[in-house]
């Protein structure tokens, strides 16, 4: 199988500081990928190039075959590489329902002429939009959210709904920044629960996290940042500790 | 029976610039203090199109609404794609200070000071809007058409990516949305409605001058969808109701009308500070007023 995102000798500075320090890895399709380290090592540092909010110094960012290392956020988006924040982003005063609408891609009702030109496309569109954000909404258990404004939602549940928001959007690639960062255990359990069968569909994750117990059990490969560097860890040597 | 007439005249274009205000700043974030730029902007353009070129009022009206786009919707999307909160509206008050600065000064075209008398009612097929009952007739069609499209248009998807814009630019990015084309779509559409609500001023008063689209009546404008409470429909429409009738109200108390001009904005702003301490939404509003 062919890798889902090659990353070559990706370096980036902030004033003396070095945060990514030549970076080599590569992601399998349906794989988890796991990262722990210290605070400050650069695993957000490290997201945030590949999904385009930060310019490397140097190196290499290939996403199925192709070379994106000087794209924008959203060309990325659109090729498929999702992004979660370690504190949750969400349309606050939008309803759940709407942030999944909002986040779905329906081209034609994106732009104004398309509701001249293009009308029966549009509510083609949004009775599709529509039957998806609410089967989505089902699978992770928020149906019973769906009219509320999301600022209503508990922590736990804005992290869940800007997660159904990528798979909406019909993200390849998770990158998920501290995903059990600020919620309880049961909250945390569901989501592992979600990201294993999101994984069973083909999905591929990349996740930070503290916990490297939890890594271990839910990663197929798992990766130490330390200072800038990635090295790459065995559940072997877990079993050292 | 003309002058009830005249004030539903007035209220209305107070409306279409309230409704058209609040789609900027009610769903999509962009608090703003160049309403009046905008609404000038549409009242010197059809003016000078009708007076000095001789145009129709509807072929002016829609000459002035594509150049007040591509002077004022282009410059304000460029500034909201680079100035953020409070500093965009910095950048709004620049705008409408400039706009007052070019209509005083570029005599030329506008007559500065002394502004642009016998302007020409409306007409459409050979029928002058031309008594006061016609012409409320003519700014009620524009102001039913306002209405409905806000309606119809806060239900559409592409008004959802409006709110998200105002919501979280990072996140929409992220899902691969423009942020910079539905501030570009906002404003735009805000400024189509004060083209209108100028161009129905202009005819309506057959005079403009600079006086009348100051950074006074920008502040005017947005304390109307405050008051009334924005992201709906509802909440401009009522904010002007407020805003016009209060006078006629004070009439009924026997107020005398020099005192009543001054109290209308007294009673105005009293109404605002208790608005903003118990109804933070507004009276409708879907938002609270907060930085
Ligand atoms: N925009 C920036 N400007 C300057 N320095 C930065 C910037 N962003 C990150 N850094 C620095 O880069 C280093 C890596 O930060 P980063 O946020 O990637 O760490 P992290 O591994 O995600 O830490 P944490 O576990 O606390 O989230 C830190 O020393 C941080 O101070
Ligand atoms: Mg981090």
């Amino acid at each position: 199988m062919e890798e889902l995102l090659i990353i070559r000798d990706l370096n980036k500075h902030y004033d003396g500081i070095i945060a990514v320090d030549k970076v080599n890895f590569t992601i399998m399709p349906g794989t988890i990928t796991g990262i722990y380290g210290d605070n400050g090592a650069g695993k957000t540092t490290l997201f945030n190039i590949i999904s385009g909010f930060e310019k490397a110094d140097m190196g290499n960012i290939v996403f199925e075959g192709e070379d994106i290392t000087r794209k924008s956020v959203i060309y990325r988006s659109r090729k498929g590489i999702g992004r979660l924040f370690q504190i949750p982003r969400i349309f606050s005063d939008v309803s759940v329902l709407g942030n999944l609408l909002a986040a779905g891609n329906n081209h034609e009702a994106k732009y104004l002429h398309n509701y001249v030109l293009k009308p029966a496309a549009i509510r083609q569109n949004i009775l599709k939009d529509r039957d998806k954000a609410k089967n989505i909404l089902k699978e992770f258990n928020l149906t019973s959210k769906a009219g509320l404004k999301a600022f209503e939602l508990s922590v736990g549940e804005k992290r869940l709904l800007s997660l159904c928001s990528l798979l909406m959007n019909e993200a390849k690639l998770l990158l998920l920044d501290e995903p059990f960062a600020g919620i309880n255990e049961i909250a945390a359990l569901q989501i592992q629960n979600y990201l294993i069968s999101l994984k069973s569909r083909g999905m591929t994750l990349v996740m930070i996290e503290h916990d490297k117990t939890k890594l271990f059990e839910l990663a197929d490969s798992v990766y130490e940042m330390k200072q800038g560097s990635l090295l790459k860890k065995t559940s072997t040597s877990h079993a050292n500790y | 029976m003309n002058y009830v007439i005249n004030i539903l005249i007035i209220l209305q274009i107070y409306i279409i610039l309230a409704l058209s205000l609040n789609l900027k700043t009610g769903f999509t974030g962009l608090l703003s203090l160049c309403q009046a730029a905008f609404y000038g902007t549409g009242a010197y353009l059809t003016s000078i199109l009708m007076v000095d070129i001789g145009l129709n009022f509807f072929t002016a009206l829609f000459f002035a609404i594509i150049i007040n786009i591509t002077l004022n919707a282009s410059i304000t999307t460029w500034s909201a794609g680079r100035l953020r909160n409070l500093y965009f509206t910095l950048g709004t008050i620049a705008l409408q200070i400039v706009f007052f600065g070019v209509i005083y000064n570029w005599q030329a075209l506008t007559r500065g000071p002394f502004g642009i008398p016998g302007i020409p009612k409306p007409e459409l097929a050979g029928l002058i809007f031309n008594t006061p009952l016609k012409f409320f007739i003519l700014t009620l069609f524009f102001t039913a058409s306002a209405i409905l499209f806000f309606y119809w248009f806060a239900k559409t998807p592409l008004c959802k990516l409006l709110e998200c814009t105002r919501d979280d630019e990072v996140w929409l990015t992220v899902l691969g949305k423009r942020p910079a084309y539905y501030k570009f779509v906002s404003i735009s559409i805000t400024v189509v409605f004060a083209t209108i609500a100028g161009a129905l001023y202009a005819t309506f008063t057959s005079y403009i001058d600079p006086t009348s689209f100051t950074l006074d009546e920008s502040i005017l404008v947005l304390t109307i969808i405050l008051v009334g409470g924005t992201g709906n429909i509802m909440g401009p429409v009522s904010g002007a109701l407020i805003y016009v009738l209060l006078p006629e109200a004070l009439r009924f108390v026997n107020m005398p009308d020099s005192i009543a001009a001054n109290a209308r904005m007294i009673i105005y702003a009293l109404i605002l500070i208790f608005i903003v301490r118990l109804k933070p939404n507004g009276l409708f509003g879907k938002f609270e007023i907060r930085g």
